[in-house]
């Protein structure tokens, strides 16, 4: 009763802050429900209602905590060919039959689906749909509409396209294209721009502030019409009453034709996977580190989609980049899902008028950048290093994709894989004697409570669900040692999953070990590079630059020690509040005393996830303590700051130094030990010294200033605000105790 | 009393004809570690009487003229009645080879505990695997108080549960742990249709992991 009692309490107090990242969310779904339901050629409404209806449904019925649910990328190239064949009102009926099914998938607790698929034949599908998606919107974006046959046609028309743009006779054209180019400018260089005011509001509302900034500036200022050609502004919003009188009816008179069930099936098996792929990905991401229910959020996913299709909507499906919006705003339950539908819901009512000031290709500049971020090059460089044969699944699945369908594409992947592995393993008899043996053992060792578990024969994407069932009965704050020595072949899909695994444990407390590989690396038949995959074991090689050689100069001056090449530990650094949301990709040029006490490092880290994902590379100060000291982190107090005191968070007053508490904003778990930490010496040396970011864990400080790369003299200078905060530490402890 | 019997026929039927002419109560067989695809599912010489067998079976799987010191064995403490009986069988073997270590492997089916979904469950089968733990514990337990003390002296008696699939887990657990000798209840009579959905002891004759003893 009374642990109902605070769980209640609990969500009333989270509360504000779910509120503020659910609107924050729905600022991005905005643009990108409209643009995805464009791109798709439905109404631009029926992604929004798709995210109404996901947000309020899901939130409610779901099994995952911090997920976002609405219109999703991966849908648009099949949402297409099924409203190009099946007519838009057929095309409903198609979504509320996935739906069903979705529901069914979860009955079924075929949560597991997903890990049927190899992660290369999955990446291509992704870059496929980003191709799909590029290539129909580049054109609207440099306001040209075309209407060809095929996805390649459209890829290939892309440079007639760009030269076009140089000879528009219409200026209207020619504003349209700028008003595209610019978006897309925004995309891209938003994410590079750290600047706490500008980072307030996501790109896609910049672009969409913006482009109805401009229109009304026109219209009130310049007393003009918007120079943007009429064809290219978004039509066809209706008001909040005109969505609700003009609820379109579903036609089913197609349920009986094939190309309705391919449509279907194609529906659902995206939907599916890019769902269970964002829930997998947004666990990880997750501040309280809680494991979603799958099987019940495709439930809650299938119904929702159900009433989507219903009331005119598209598919609802988990998303990764929104999602990943959420947690970095400080979403913390399924509120905040419930409140960006609410608030979307809010929008539409209010401004729907003002949303057809939007351009057009202004919107789809957001789409071309999804696309791109899909079936970047980056991707390619990643899977190619990989191995070879990743590199041509990768691409048999994506050709097969653009080329035939999404269906074929993904079956051309599972075969290809296939064969490859038997190429690898010369036979196929590995494969076919063992695919339906169990091959996983796994117990609990009585001396130390360790979880053994063994693999025999092969896994790869055939059987890795065998291999996962057993893992997931793992409470991740254990130690796990998974011993691959009396299995042949290892796939890479396994490789990725385990290494995943490796991530999810490290961050939760627990340690999760691979042995046995070791032997596969030297045996000169097994060509996957396996053990590149998992994380820390690649040397940076090369000629150091002039920051490096003055790091070496200045570590003498210190006495420290340095080091260039990348550090595999970034152990230290778990519990730190500032990394529970972050991935850190690498520690590198390191500063460091013989105790490995006080730690000088540039550290890259990224925050979010998707078109959402932003890489942070910045210099942090580390220093360990001898004693315990109250969990704590302190902050210039500033404009963020105070827009987060509405969002929940308290700031730790100290006595009789209102001065400090108004320009610091210290927070933390147990208010009065820090109260009586903060000694007047020690708040009388933070007033009086330059500002930086300090936070502690409990048993080390972690010191930082900005959010990029310090030059020498910041370093040096971290270094002497470093050196004399572990002295002033060293007195309050010693008060303390 | 050692005697030649020998006796013309095919192979399986005129063994196990002898067997239950003589009266044999330990059938000592050599066998392949693994047989190829096509055997498997037709069925060996040596698998197709250990299925068969009235009497106790032993496969051999590693022969060797020299005597290798059987060190530990491994024996499986299923809740099944006839499980006192190997585990005492596995216990009177060890004395006699002096092995140094017994472990009495209690498989669980995963079935019992449900399937984990989420962290709610995850707690729930966490704790329910520590109930089931230390219940077949005590069972293992009052069995072993059967046990002779002289078959018990000197040995470093261990249990670990296991939760998985029955008849398999030990398989490889007995290969994981290098176990010299693998002691299991005999198998229900088991046909065709058993080797295309292997369950129980199956699972152990499709590879066998180490030597192994089968207490009829």
């Amino acid at each position: 009763m009374s642990s109902k009692k605070s769980n209640i309490q609990a969500f009333f107090s989270a509360l504000p802050k779910n509120i503020f990242s659910g609107f924050v969310v729905s600022l991005i779904a905005l643009p990108l429900g409209l643009g995805l339901a464009m791109a798709s050629e439905a109404p631009p409404i029926s992604g929004i209602i798709a995210a109404v209806v996901g947000g309020l449904m899901v939130s409610i019925l779901g099994g995952s905590h911090v997920t976002i649910s609405g219109p999703g990328n991966g849908l648009v190239g099949v949402l297409l060919v099924a409203i190009t064949t099946l007519g838009i009102q057929g095309a409903y009926a198609a979504i509320i039959c996935s739906g069903a099914l979705l529901v069914l998938l979860g009955f079924l607790r075929m949560g597991k689906l997903a890990d049927f698929f190899p992660s290369s034949a999955i990446q291509g599908m992704l870059a496929a749909i980003g191709l799909i998606i590029l290539g129909k919107q580049f054109h609207i974006m440099l306001g040209n509409k075309l209407s060809l046959e095929g996805s390649i046609s459209y890829l290939l028309a892309i440079p007639e396209t760009i030269q076009g743009v140089f000879y528009y006779q219409d200026t209207g054209l020619t504003f349209a294209a700028i008003s595209g180019v610019l978006s897309l400018a925004i995309m891209v260089f938003y994410s590079k721009i750290r600047n706490q005011y500008l980072q307030l509001i996501p790109a896609p509302m910049w672009i969409v502030l913006l482009s109805i900034g401009f229109s009304y500036y026109y219209e009130m200022v310049l007393q003009q019409p918007n120079p943007i050609s009429a064809v290219y502004m978004i039509s066809g919003i209706p008001s909040a009453n005109q969505i609700i009188a003009e609820i379109p009816v579903p036609n089913f008179s197609a349920i009986g034709s094939l190309s309705f069930w391919t449509s279907v099936l194609a529906l659902t098996l995206i939907a599916s996977i890019e769902s269970l792929l964002s829930i997998k990905a947004v666990d990880k991401l997750d501040p309280q580190k809680r494991r979603s229910n799958v099987n019940r959020d495709l439930k809650a996913l299938g119904l929702a989609t159900v009433g989507s299709g219903f009331l005119g909507g598209l598919n609802v499906v988990t998303v990764i980049a929104r999602s990943s919006v959420n947690v970095n705003n400080g979403g913390s339950n399924r509120s905040s899902n419930f409140m960006h539908a609410l608030f979307l819901v809010v929008f539409i009512v209010l401004f729907s008028t003002q949303l057809t000031r939007i351009p057009l290709p202004a919107l789809m500049a957001i789409l071309v950048y999804t696309g791109y971020k899909l079936a970047s090059p980056t991707l390619v460089r990643k899977i190619f290093s990989v191995g070879k044969e990743q590199l041509l699944i990768f691409f048999t699945t994506l050709l097969v994709t653009l080329f035939v369908d999404l269906i074929t594409g993904i079956l051309a992947g599972l075969i290809i894989t296939f064969i490859i592995h038997v190429l690898v393993n010369k036979g196929a008899a590995v494969f076919i004697r063992n695919f339906l043996k169990p091959n996983v053992l796994m117990f609990q060792e009585k001396e130390n409570g360790n979880y053994y578990v063994s693999v025999k024969h092969f896994c790869s994407f055939l059987n890795f669900y065998k291999l996962k069932q057993k893992l997931e009965d793992v409470p991740e704050d254990k130690d796990v040692v998974i011993d691959f020595s009396m299995c042949q072949f290892v796939d890479h899909t396994v490789m990725e999953s385990v290494s995943g695994y490796q991530d999810v444990f490290t961050k939760r407390g627990g340690h999760f070990e691979v042995i046995g590989l070791d032997l596969h690396g030297t045996d000169s038949q097994h060509p996957f590079a396996l053990r590149k995959l998992l994380p820390g074991l690649t040397k940076r090689s090369g000629a150091l630059t002039k920051r490096q050689l003055t790091l070496q100069e200045i570590s003498k001056d210190f006495s420290l020690q340095y080091q260039a090449e990348k550090s595999e530990d970034v152990r230290f650094l778990d519990g730190f509040k500032h990394f529970s949301t972050k991935q850190i990709e690498r520690i590198y040029n390191r500063l460091f005393n013989t105790e490995n006490t006080f730690k000088l490092f540039d550290i890259n880290y990224s925050e979010g996830e998707f078109i959402a994902k932003e890489d942070v590379r910045t210099t942090m100060l580390h220093i360990k303590l001898n004693s315990v000291i109250p969990g704590f982190t302190l902050d210039q107090e500033g404009f963020l700051e105070k827009v987060s005191v509405f969002a929940g968070f308290k700031d730790i007053a100290i006595e009789k130094h209102s001065d400090f508490s108004k320009r610091f904003y210290l927070r933390g778990e147990d208010s009065v030990a820090i109260q009586r930490f903060f000694t007047d010496n020690l708040v009388l040396f933070f007033e009086s010294n330059p500002y930086y970011h300090v936070e502690s864990n409990g048993t080390s400080v972690l010191v930082y200033s900005k959010e990029r790369i310090a030059g020498v003299k910041e370093i040096k200078n971290l270094h002497d605000f470093g050196k004399r905060l572990q002295t002033e530490l060293l007195v309050c402890t010693q008060n303390l105790g | 009393m050692a005697s030649v019997v020998f006796n013309p026929g095919e192979p399986v039927g005129s063994i196990l004809e002898s067997v239950n002419q003589n009266g044999v109560d330990l059938l000592i067989l050599g066998a392949l570690q693994r047989e190829n695809f096509l055997k498997y599912y037709i069925g060996s010489i040596a698998r197709k009487i250990t299925r068969k067998a009235s009497c106790s079976v032993m496969l051999l799987i590693n022969p060797s003229i020299e005597r290798l010191p059987c060190k530990h064995i491994v024996v499986n403490g299923l809740e099944d009645q006839k499980t006192p009986a190997t585990i005492s069988a596995a216990f009177f073997v060890a004395a006699a080879l002096s092995s140094e270590k017994i472990t009495i492997v209690e498989e669980v089916s995963s079935t019992e505990i449900g399937s984990v979904q989420d962290d709610k469950s995850l707690r729930k089968s966490t704790l329910l695997k520590e109930k089931i733990s230390r219940r077949e514990d005590s069972r293992i337990q009052k069995i072993l108080e059967e046990i002779p003390q002289n078959h018990k002296e000197k040995k470093l008696i261990a249990t670990q549960p296991i939760f998985g699939k029955r008849g398999y887990s030990i398989g490889h657990y007995a290969e994981v742990v290098r176990a010299d000798l693998l002691v299991m209840n005999a198998p229900k009579a088991s046909g065709f249709w058993d080797r295309l959905f292997p369950h129980d002891i199956e699972h152990i004759l499709t590879e066998l992991p180490t030597d192994i003893l089968i207490v009829q």
